[in-house]
């Protein structure tokens, strides 16, 4: 072995990762150069330089005690906004099917159409969306959802289901204009978890238009699920063992703008109610 | 370790913790070393921590064990940020080829009782391209083999050896330059 060769192999010479042969080789090489035996030295003093040198560098450091916390944030928004995606994804690709179970709004408004249609939205994981995005949202929102809360209809419907009115940061408001520019606006929230109540509220009269409500009660549930076993996607994951964790309400705004057969554009705005279907694997 | 490993990937969240509390150091440590900024270093942190949790369905450990996995996504996720960020300023193309071999160089009396060195070695580094600056930095602030090296960053042991074998001729190369002798600004706008 020469200078050459023991040069090309300092490094694992230092840190004993040479084979017995080469260790013999390369030291009785050293033992008798003294070239090699100050290389030795010199790569062995860069090298403890370097650890010192690192050492040195994350001696003082603190890691935020929030970290974890920060992480698990990070990690539910992630998830929350796959949920929304494949959410809005699904509402595109599947039908109507439970429009009976929810009355419908007056679509013989002049240059204003509303539908409602429901849509049956089947999302496959733990934790499913809790908020749709807010499209539309401004100060009025909460004169909205308390003009809501004083219709005789809205209170009824509170009090026979022995309801309590949510806290107004719970509540979603979307506002919008009709064709006449009057300020509309949709008040939505879930007095219970399986309970959805959409409020159409005219904010120039300060009046209910209409009130809309989805309740998941056992029948409708069953056939949620029944039309949901429909689904090819869903049977073949009911087969892999995955069982129905949950149902949710929820739903969707749409708005899109249109011509009219005058000319005139104006906005067409909608609502679909979603039912949220939580499927688990054991 | 086993137990705990298979805990997390069932979607344990307490499993998840506890292998944040034990190797959170370890990531920032390296995060830190490699981005040379704190504040930086704590959002790689957070942001390869988010990727363990995401990624636990795919983590199999009969490829290799959780911690070369642990090294792997903090390497790769330090490249990737780091790469928009900082171009390198040494390589070997600037300290030319005869100078690649480390016997080729006269023996220097190397001397850093001083903080001051440190701080101009750890300077070194961070200029170093990216490749030499990861197997400095996994070998002798992880202390890891060449082959546990290579595996982390997916390259063959012999170009873990050549990588080494250079990162030290050019740290060398530059070492030897006399006090204030390595003019940053003038290497800069040669790059």
């Amino acid at each position: 072995m020469n200078c050459k060769n023991v040069s090309e192999i300092l490094i694992e010479y230092i840190s004993g990762e040479l084979s017995p042969e080469q260790l013999e080789l390369a030291t009785r090489h050293i033992g008798s150069c003294q070239y090699c035996q100050q290389e030795l030295s010199v790569i062995r003093d860069i090298e403890s330089s370097l650890k010192c040198a690192f050492e040195e560098k994350t001696a003082t450091f603190k890691i935020p005690e929030n970290t974890l916390d920060n992480i698990k944030q990070q990690i539910a928004l992630e998830e929350q906004e796959v949920n929304k995606q494949d959410i809005f994804e699904k509402v595109r690709e599947m039908p109507a099917m439970l429009s009976q179970k929810i009355s419908s709004l007056n679509l013989a408004l002049p240059n204003r159409k509303f539908i409602f249609a429901g849509a049956l939205v089947i999302s496959i994981l733990v934790i499913l969306v809790l908020g749709i995005p807010v499209l539309l949202e401004n100060n009025d929102g909460l004169t909205a959802y308390a003009v809501a809360l004083k219709d005789p209809q809205l209170q009824s419907v509170l009090v026979s289901n022995s309801f309590v009115a949510p806290d107004e940061s719970s509540v979603k408001v979307i506002n919008y204009q009709d064709a006449g520019g009057k300020p509309q606006a949709f008040v939505a929230f879930h007095p219970h978890s399986s309970f959805l109540i959409v409020a159409d509220v005219d904010m120039s009269t300060k009046s209910l238009n209409k009130l809309n409500t989805l309740d998941l009660d056992d029948q409708t549930s069953q056939e949620v699920i029944a039309t949901a076993g429909n689904d090819a996607r869903i049977q073949a994951l009911l087969e892999q063992g995955a069982i129905i964790s949950n149902l949710y309400p929820t739903y969707v705004f749409n708005e899109t703008e249109i011509v009219t057969p005058e000319g005139e554009v104006c906005k067409e705005a909608s609502i679909d109610f979603i039912v949220g279907l939580v499927l688990l694997f054991s | 370790m086993q137990e705990l490993i298979n805990r997390w990937q069932t979607g344990d969240e307490a499993a998840f913790d506890e292998l944040f509390h034990q190797y959170k150091k370890l990531v920032f440590k390296n995060a830190f070393i490699i981005s040379g900024n704190a504040k930086e270093a704590e959002d790689i942190l957070q942001e390869v921590f988010v990727k363990v949790w995401k990624s636990k369905h795919t983590f199999n450990g009969e490829r290799g064990n959780f911690i070369n996995w642990l090294y792997r996504i903090t390497v790769n996720h330090c490249i990737s940020k780091y790469r928009k960020k900082k171009p390198p300023v040494l390589s070997l193309d600037q300290i030319g080829e005869d100078s690649v071999s480390l016997g080729n160089q006269q023996p220097v009396e190397i001397n850093l009782d001083y903080k001051w060195e440190y701080e101009k070695l750890n300077k070194l580094v961070g200029q170093m391209d990216e490749k030499y600056r990861l197997v400095l930095i996994l070998r002798y602030f992880n202390d890891l083999p060449n082959n546990t090296i290579a595996e982390i960053l997916d390259i063959p042991l012999g170009t873990v050896k050549s990588r080494l074998h250079n990162a030290l001729a050019i740290l060398r190369k530059q070492w030897e330059k006399p006090p204030g002798g390595l003019d940053l600004k003038q290497e800069k706008q040669g790059s």
